[in-house]
């Protein structure tokens, strides 16, 4: 006996010995940020959950591909939480009418390869990002380029859209109708510039690796080990090189929110984000900031359906407590919501919210007030028992959505004595379940592509490709129409509240539930790390390490 | 003192019958099975412990004055109290009726599944292990075609037809679960096949039927068994997985995957919330487990009789 | 032999013939479409189809694909941009196999042993230790288990890194974690099998000559006990080597396993193709290598099935 352990010990010293002794795929080349410290190199690492899909600027269909490629490309102008500085454009003009955007490049403009940057590359980028043989997902941000939707739809070619290089230092950019957040979108990667030739020579993998394509921002990629980690390195061209002060930044994919929060605490990351369970542990190191992302419940009020049942919505609206939904789902990380657009967006001169302050609905649930509308919506419909109410809660499974769901369907039950059901989907079965409006409900949201309440009240349009919740009032359509018209900001924002209060206030139109907000947890040293809730998450391009 | 005279004997004869037949009680296959679990001290208390969180799978949820959906902002994320005997989660659901409730859920997905499976697998199996050729060989691929769908595939199109739900999720398990036991049966039947008592029943003309429900089948009933106490874990595992990426049942029921997964999101802040799905899971899993050993020596022929 | 094997590889290419109409069809009816988001519109979900040559009848896209697939080229993904699938497997693959391999070689080894001391020592308090480490593999779900082994040797006590996967020390909790459900299915299969090993005639023969009980173990006894676990072993094999999602999501591994779960999850046609392919093919390799080692480590098997 004493012989057969001494063998099985001894036969386990040699396992060991010999998994210690092979290599991991990933230690070929030693790149921890442990010794980059020492060379005195100034690195910042951040985490993301799933690795960016693609770092191609036509193609980024991400918020993480767009704050990633805001690092690697001088778009026109460059957007600094709110505030359009020009980028690779040192000036423009518009025109009156607000039509036509006049950009002029910087001189001695350089791509990592040493190619000179052209107003034509800024040119191609747009035509690529339309033209339907690249088939890109974000082709709808330059609809409001003209002629985008009719290039975009194959009905005439990509050099009828309104973008021009009058010579190699200037860009013509005309628009579909006059848009005072223009000068902001000119700084999204969609719209930034792209080299034809070596799209033409890479095909499809443009830009799939850092060879496969060149920079001109201020950083370039210099690693991309796809699923693990994205290494960017400062750009001595760039014409702002001196602002520049990191010298490297590492994006690690780490699926898990709360081993990415381990890693932040053991130094290995200096950027990631708080898991809403943990929030309380790390309430004095950490810091709030909206995403720009706006929850609510989506009623399908088609023909036919109970919710066309303008009582029986407002009823819902009134039975939500929002205030206890937002503890109990997200331990009051994100802010509870009572309408459709978020008060940070840009409005003239200040802020929506502080512009246009309005609470159509209750932070707390009105009992009242709720029974009151549901009475009248059930003899509306004829029914006695509300019970007998049945209405199905469409949701996903994804992490969060079924505690949203079991939220809801509680109040719903308790405060109005409705039934609800739950239907848990995959998030892609969600959306065709949205599109065929086989649902009754569904808890959904909207990110904005621009800071202007616009981009969250043109869902509603009665024929918009977004808008599957069978919304259709005559009057919201042509005060959106005519605000896309009206050069007068002050007036368009007023055009554009009204819009809001028909909606919520006269339709009950959705259930807005919570405004979206990270807590991000920062190392300490990290100075100047902007965070913006349109078009990316942060940039790291002024950053700075402390010593 | 009486005196002993012949005429107080009598010949009975020779009774064939009565000298064939066998005094003592004859034990078949199952009472001495059950026999000896019952001497099994281990066996014995995992079978009692796994019947008692039966028991309290039906009738703690009933029982107990608190409802496994009611939430309450004020009783959130408590820690084991004497009202809320698990603890509450972080929606203040009460816990010890969550717990139950989700016993329910994996018990009958674990049971019925790996039932189910070792049924259809040990059947396909022994068919395939026992007449080997063509039958085999069909039977082989099309286990190798199962084999490599993906089962996330078969759940979620399911999902689609039937809805999410128990019966989906046993459904999902059965579609490709019984691969399992059918590879490992056949590999024993492929073995006892070729043994000198099959070969011996072969001789004497025993048709195939009688061979294998008498002659294989017990053999490797023990085998089968002790497969089966791990498909079970299997089982819940596979439903624990699937909760965890969101392909489990109709919220707001539970089962001890998605207590778990919920749990785990807690680690850091609350681990209480995971172990107490975490001990329901590993005590069910090790009850079973002892419990298989225990079967397995019960139904052995070989090792019958001894002890 | 040679014959045999001939046979069985060509049957392969047929199963995994099979296997990728099959998985081509599933796909396809799966709810929703690799391109749905938030933000689709129908007319650029128009101009994606076309560019994934989606817009052609389903049967000429098969004919594609298959064409393809022959040439070895399993497309493009549709979600990652200019990504090809061969690029995706080629990159999270190696990850994948070196912790399999390194879970699988813990687990075989510990399993075995354990299985062998525990049917050895049988109804000894050695015997219920070792069962009752095999049987807390079986007990805990991996996510469990991957997280209680991160929080106490990575979080609490520091002494393991937390995640990622760069050195030795890195590896050791993914590969306990990963390898921990083989190695207690391998522990008690081994134990049940050598229980039946040790009463056998064979040992009794064996004994009787005056053999030493070491020499028993390991020249008889593991050799006639170890068919189970061979059985066992060609699907543990192929699944573990291709990745384990969970654990591999939990330690910031970047291998295959999730790409199964999120490729399905979006939709991705080709690369779950690809995947689905990939696996396959692993597993009937596997497979095939095991029904042949069967016969090499059990004479008692024939394979051919030739009957009476």
């Amino acid at each position: 006996m004493k012989k057969r352990l001494l063998a099985a010990l001894l036969s386990a010293a040699m396992v060991v010995t010999m998994f210690a002794g092979c290599g991991t795929p990933g230690s070929k080349k030693s790149d921890d940020s442990s010794e980059t410290e020492g060379t005195g190199k100034k690195r910042v690492t951040y985490t993301l959950r799933e690795d960016i899909p693609s770092a191609d600027p036509q193609n980024s269909n991400s918020i993480s591909s767009a704050s990633a490629n805001i690092h690697m490309l001088a778009c026109l102008t460059r957007n600094v939480e709110g505030e359009v500085r020009g980028d690779a454009a040192e000036s423009w003009e518009v025109s009156d009418d607000g039509l036509v955007y006049t950009f002029h490049l910087r001189d001695g403009l350089k791509w990592s390869d040493g190619v000179d940057v052209t107003a034509d590359d800024y040119v191609y980028g747009m035509q690529r990002l339309m033209d339907p043989a690249e088939a890109c997902d974000y082709a709808f941000i330059g609809y409001i380029l003209k002629n985008g939707a009719a290039v975009n739809n194959g009905e005439v070619s990509v050099e009828e859209l309104g973008v021009k290089a009058l010579d190699d230092k200037t860009v013509e950019i005309t628009l579909e109708h006059p848009a005072v957040y223009f000068e902001s979108m000119a700084s999204m990667c969609a719209l930034g510039p792209a080299r034809r030739d070596l799209v033409e020579k890479y095909g499809k993998e443009y830009a799939a690796d850092p060879e496969k394509a060149a920079y001109n921002g201020p950083f370039t990629m210099t690693e991309w080990k796809h699923g693990d980690q994205l290494v960017m390195t400062k750009n001595p061209d760039y014409w702002d090189a001196d602002s520049v002060k990191l010298d490297e930044i590492c994006i690690k994919t780490v699926a898990d929110a709360k081993t990415a929060v381990a890693m932040w605490e053991n130094g290995e990351v200096d950027i990631t984000i708080v898991p809403t369970e943990m929030t309380e542990q790390y309430a004095d190191d950490s810091e709030f900031y909206f995403t720009g992302a706006d929850d609510y419940i989506m009623l399908n009020q088609s023909e036919g359906k109970l919710l066309a049942n303008k009582n029986l919505r407002f009823a819902l609206n009134y039975a939500i407590n929002r205030s206890e939904y937002n503890t109990l789902v997200n331990n009051d990380v994100y802010e509870p919501a009572q309408r459709l657009v978020l008060p940070n967006v840009t409005a003239a001169d200040s802020t929506y919210g502080e512009r246009y302050p309005y609470e159509p609905f209750p932070l707390e649930n009105d009992d009242a007030k709720a029974k009151e509308y549901l009475a009248a919506a059930m003899s509306e419909l004829g029914v006695s028992n509300a019970a007998d109410i049945k209405l199905e809660l469409l949701t996903t499974d994804t992490e969060g959505a079924k505690k949203q769901a079991e939220v809801l369907q509680e109040q719903f039950q308790k405060n109005l004595g409705i039934t609800v059901e739950i239907k848990q989907v995959t998030y892609k079965q969600r959306l065709e379940m949205e599109q065929t409006k086989e649902y009754d409900m569904v808890v959904t949201g909207w990110v904005p592509d621009y800071s202007d309440a616009y981009s969250y009240l043109e869902l509603w349009i009665s024929d918009g490709q977004y808008n599957h919740s069978g919304y259709n009032n005559p009057r919201y359509d042509e005060l959106l129409e005519a605000s896309q018209f009206e050069t007068d900001a002050a007036k368009r924002q007023d055009m554009l509240f009204e819009a809001e209060q028909i909606f919520l206030g006269e339709d009950s139109a959705l259930v807005p539930l919570q405004l979206r907000r990270d807590q991000y947890l920062v190392n300490p040293k990290l100075e100047n790390f902007n965070v913006y809730f349109v078009g990316y998450d942060f940039n790291l391009v002024y950053a700075d390490l402390a010593e | 003192m009486a005196e002993i005279t012949r005429d107080k004997f009598k010949v009975v004869g020779k009774n064939i019958q009565s000298m064939e037949s066998i005094s003592r009680p004859n034990i078949g296959y199952w009472q001495d099975a059950w026999r000896r679990i019952r001497k099994n001290k281990v066996a014995f208390f995992s079978l009692c412990l796994i019947g008692f969180y039966v028991l309290m799978a039906i009738f703690a949820p009933m029982l107990s004055r608190y409802d496994f959906s009611t939430q309450s902002v004020a009783e959130m994320n408590q820690s084991f109290s004497a009202n809320h005997w698990f603890g509450t989660d972080s929606l203040g659901r009460d816990l010890w009726v969550r717990a139950w409730k989700g016993a329910r859920v994996s018990l009958t997905i674990g049971f019925a599944a790996s039932i189910i499976n070792a049924c259809t697998g040990s059947l396909l199996g022994g068919i395939s292990g026992f007449y080997g050729g063509k039958v085999d060989m069909i039977i082989q691929r099309i286990v190798d075609v199962l084999y490599g769908i993906p089962s996330m595939i078969v759940t979620i199109l399911l999902m689609v037809v039937i809805g999410n739900g128990v019966h989906c999720l046993i459904l999902a398990m059965c579609c490709v679960g019984w691969i399992g036991s059918c590879r490992f049966v056949r590999g024993e039947v492929l073995k006892l096949r070729e043994s000198d008592f099959v070969a011996a029943a072969r001789i004497l003309g025993v048709p195939d039927i009688v061979i294998i429900v008498k002659h294989i089948l017990p053999n490797i009933m023990g085998l089968i068994i002790t497969n089966l106490t791990m498909a079970i874990p299997g089982a819940i595992f596979q439903e624990a997985f699937l909760s965890y990426i969101g392909l489990g049942i109709k919220p707001p029921n539970c089962s001890w995957g998605v207590l778990a997964k919920d749990g785990i999101a807690q680690l850091r802040i609350h681990p209480y919330q995971v172990v107490v799905p975490a001990f329901l899971i590993c005590t069910t899993m090790l009850a079973l487990n002892l419990l298989g050993d225990g079967l397995r020596d019960a139904f052995d022929p070989k090792l019958r009789g001894t002890e | 032999m040679a014959k045999y094997i001939a046979k069985r590889v060509l049957l392969a290419i047929v199963t995994l013939f099979v296997l990728t109409s099959v998985v081509f069809v599933l796909v396809r009816l799966m709810p929703g479409d690799p391109f749905s988001s938030d933000k689709m519109t129908p007319e650029i979900r128009a101009n994606l189809e076309a560019y994934y040559g989606m817009d052609k009848p389903l049967p000429v896209q098969y004919i594609t694909y298959m064409k393809n697939v022959l040439h070895g080229d399993l497309g493009y993904s549709m979600k990652y941009e200019g990504r090809t699938v061969n690029q995706i497997i080629a990159e999270s693959f190696p990850y994948s196999a070196d912790l399999g391999i390194r879970s699988l070689c813990f687990a075989l080894f510990f399993g075995l042993i354990l299985g062998i001391i525990a049917a050895l020592n049988r109804g000894k308090k050695l015997d219920f230790f070792c069962i009752l480490i095999a049987i807390i593999g079986t007990s805990m779900p991996d996510f469990i288990m991957g997280s209680v082994l991160q929080y106490f040797f990575g979080i609490k006590w520091k002494i393991l890194p937390v995640a990622q996967y760069t050195s030795f020390k890195h590896t050791i909790l993914p590969s306990i974690a990963v390898g921990f459900y083989t190695l207690a299915s391998v522990s008690r299969l081994m134990r049940s099998s050598m229980l039946e090993v040790v009463t056998s005639d064979y040992t009794k023969t064996a004994k009787a000559k005056g053999l030493s009980d070491l020499r028993i173990t390991i020249k008889h006894q593991i050799r006639n006990a170890i068919t189970p676990i061979i059985t066992i072993m060609g699907p543990t094999v192929a699944s573990v080597l291709t990745g384990t999602f969970v654990i591999e999501a939990l330690f910031a591994i970047p291998g295959m396993g999730k790409h199964y779960v999120d490729s399905i999850n979006m939709n991705d046609y080709t690369l779950v193709l690809g995947m689905t392919i990939f696996y396959g093919a692993f597993l009937i390799i596997a497979i095939l290598v095991v029904d042949i080692l069967y016969g090499i480590v059990d004479p008692r098997i024939r394979l051919s099935g030739k009957k009476r």
